[in-house]
């Protein structure tokens, strides 16, 4: 690569250092406020310091976000919700997106549009509440997550078909030469073909889903809170200006989940998201 | 697609060439129809899920439906009065542009800067990437609290200053003029990774050659950016600029977080309004505020996607 031999002997340094700064002051310093301050007491906290605490009071702030904001309640309701409607969306976009790619019928070509303004238009949810009201599931968990799978799914088919449409005909044609049915095809050619779109899409929608706190505002009582609700319950109330060390105590918790995956699954995460990116 | 696939492919072809004529004609008919099948759940959830909300919302606009009585009767413009009136429209319409824009500016920049200076696939670069991508898997809400904590007045932000100059004080959310803009700065920091991935990838599109030739000729690295670099990113810039612009109009969990729409009514967007609506049990008010933002998004999404496009085609 003759371009890089070319720089300067103080360009590359240079680059280093501005990206360490910039990655200690956007990412390091945020995230390590939010860390020792979850273990300081109320009114070390109240400091907003970097530095260690000095009394560590942190099985109390974690202990207060457990009981207090029923922490595993709120978890369970943000796993139901996001397994659910990932399930659904799934079941219901990768065949349709299979058929947007490959059928020449005038109503796919039409209805193909349609199913992707969402992507730029998100669904009204204050008529979403009156229709769940009008059906009582209004304040529960299959509201949300009908609202979820009306929201996301012009997203998921439209990363899917997009790949879809590169694919090669050649291995469908000759399983339908072999007499298996389309799903059958679907399932055992186009699926495996499709497995890494299929995983920047699972990322992208459960990093959405799980973060989603407008969709479960207005449609969830706060018996049905999911972590992002116990978060803002916990931290909106009086105690929020005083009280740094269990709202932050509560970020870290809400956070955890996610962050734990990602550092699992990190590389494969950041790729996905990569190429679907190019897709989209 | 890999090198295998591409070899099943082939093969797959070669065979099939040997099968007979009447067999493919009987799989072209299967293969062209039938596919109704395939998207009856999707008209279903398409129809029910997302356009019939968005038609009633039509009605529910024009109608007086709250939490005080039961029924839902057709009031005319009404509400569109009451925003017009009480709520001063015109205004909360300026700010949610205000900070859609903002957003997506800062955005933009931060992330082709931080992608061309990551666009080498190196092991350090990989790592940064990991790093900037950490503030996207955060909950909005979440990274509101978070720099409401670094913009307090007794929080990081501040006390750096203070070491430059004794006893910085200042409320930065508190500031009528400034809350909008570090509240959408926030949100441009949120997705900032994110962004930075979509780059990059627009980057590797650019082939190695014509950055070669370009240097090799004496560009510099502005020059390479500009003639070799952009054109490619075009894709990119599209799919970035319409998602920042169109996602922050709809933005809400970070301002809930940081300034609840204060100081005043300086961060009050159009969805936090919806809600302040909605809270108060004024339903149909807060339909006719959702109109709105739909309406905006539109006007503002048609035009802007086609000039994006138009502007990829000349390269």
């Amino acid at each position: 690569m003759t371009h890089v031999t070319r720089k300067a002997w103080w360009h590359e340094p240079l680059r280093l250092s501005i990206l360490g700064i910039a990655a200690l002051l956007l990412v390091g310093v945020p995230l390590w406020l939010v860390l020792v301050n979850s273990f300081k007491t109320q009114g070390e906290a109240a400091r907003l310091g970097l530095d260690l605490p000095v009394i560590w009071n942190a099985a109390s702030n974690y202990r207060e976000v457990f009981v207090n904001s029923r922490y595993l309640l709120s978890l369970r309701n943000s796993v139901i919700v996001t397994v659910c409607s990932e399930a659904l969306l799934f079941i219901i976009c990768v065949p349709a997106a299979w058929a947007f790619a490959r059928s020449r019928s005038r109503f796919t070509k039409l209805l193909y549009p349609l199913v992707i303004i969402g992507v730029v238009l998100p669904p009204a949810v204050v008529p979403t509440a009156f229709l769940m009201r009008l059906i009582s599931l209004q304040g529960t968990l299959p509201a949300l997550i009908l609202y979820t799978v009306g929201m996301r799914m012009s997203l998921v088919v439209f990363l899917l078909t997009g790949f879809a449409r590169g694919l090669p005909r050649e291995l469908e044609e000759a399983a339908f030469v072999e007499g298996a049915s389309k799903l059958r095809t679907l399932w055992s050619v186009v699926i495996p073909m499709m497995r890494s779109v299929l995983w920047a899409a699972f990322v992208i929608v459960t990093v959405l889903i799980w973060n989603d706190f407008y969709g479960p505002l207005f449609l969830l009582s706060s018996r049905s809170a999911t972590l992002t609700m116990g978060l803002y319950s916990l931290s909106s109330g009086v105690a929020k200006a005083t009280a740094w060390n269990t709202v932050f105590a509560h970020v870290v918790l809400v956070s955890l989940p996610l962050i734990v995956v990602y550092i699992l699954a990190q590389r494969q995460i950041v790729e996905g998201v990569s190429q679907g990116a190019v897709k989209g | 697609m890999t090198h295998m696939q591409t070899a099943a492919v082939t093969d797959i072809g070669s065979r099939r060439s040997t099968s007979s004529v009447a067999v493919r004609s009987v799989t072209a008919g299967s293969i062209a129809t039938g596919w109704w099948k395939f998207v009856v759940p999707i008209t279903l959830a398409v129809s029910l899920l997302y356009f019939l909300p968005l038609l009633i919302n039509v009605y529910l606009a024009f109608s007086n439906w709250s939490g005080f009585h039961n029924r839902v009767e057709f009031i005319g413009l009404d509400n569109f009065r009451t925003l017009f009136t009480q709520y001063n429209l015109l205004a909360q319409v300026r700010l949610t542009f205000t900070y859609a824009i903002t957003a997506s500016l800062v955005g933009n920049l931060l992330a082709l800067a931080l992608a061309l200076a990551l666009e080498e696939n190196s092991v350090t670069n990989q790592i940064f990437r990991a790093v900037f991508f950490i503030p996207v898997l955060l909950s909005p809400l979440a990274s509101g609290y978070v720099w409401a904590g670094i913009l307090d007045p007794a929080g990081p932000l501040n006390q750096g200053i203070s070491v430059f100059s004794g006893g910085f004080d200042f409320a930065w959310l508190g500031s009528r003029s400034l809350a909008i803009y570090l509240v959408a700065a926030v949100d441009a920091w949120k997705w900032l990774g994110f962004f930075t991935l979509v780059y990059i990838a627009g980057l590797s599109t650019v082939p190695l050659e014509l950055k070669e030739t370009a240097t090799s000729m004496g560009a510099n690295a502005w020059q390479v950016f500009r003639h070799a670099k952009l054109p490619f990113l075009a894709p990119a810039m599209t799919y970035n600029i319409t998602v920042t612009l169109i996602g922050a109009m709809s933005t809400f969990d970070i301002i809930l977080a940081t300034t609840r729409g204060g100081p005043g009514n300086a961060t009050r967007v159009l969805n936090v309004l919806t809600l302040d609506q909605f809270g108060i049990g004024y339903f149909g008010l807060a339909s006719t505020t959702q109109l709105v933002v739909t309406i905006l998004i539109t006007i503002t999404a048609i035009p802007l996607v086609r000039f994006l496009r138009s502007r990829e085609l000349e390269g």
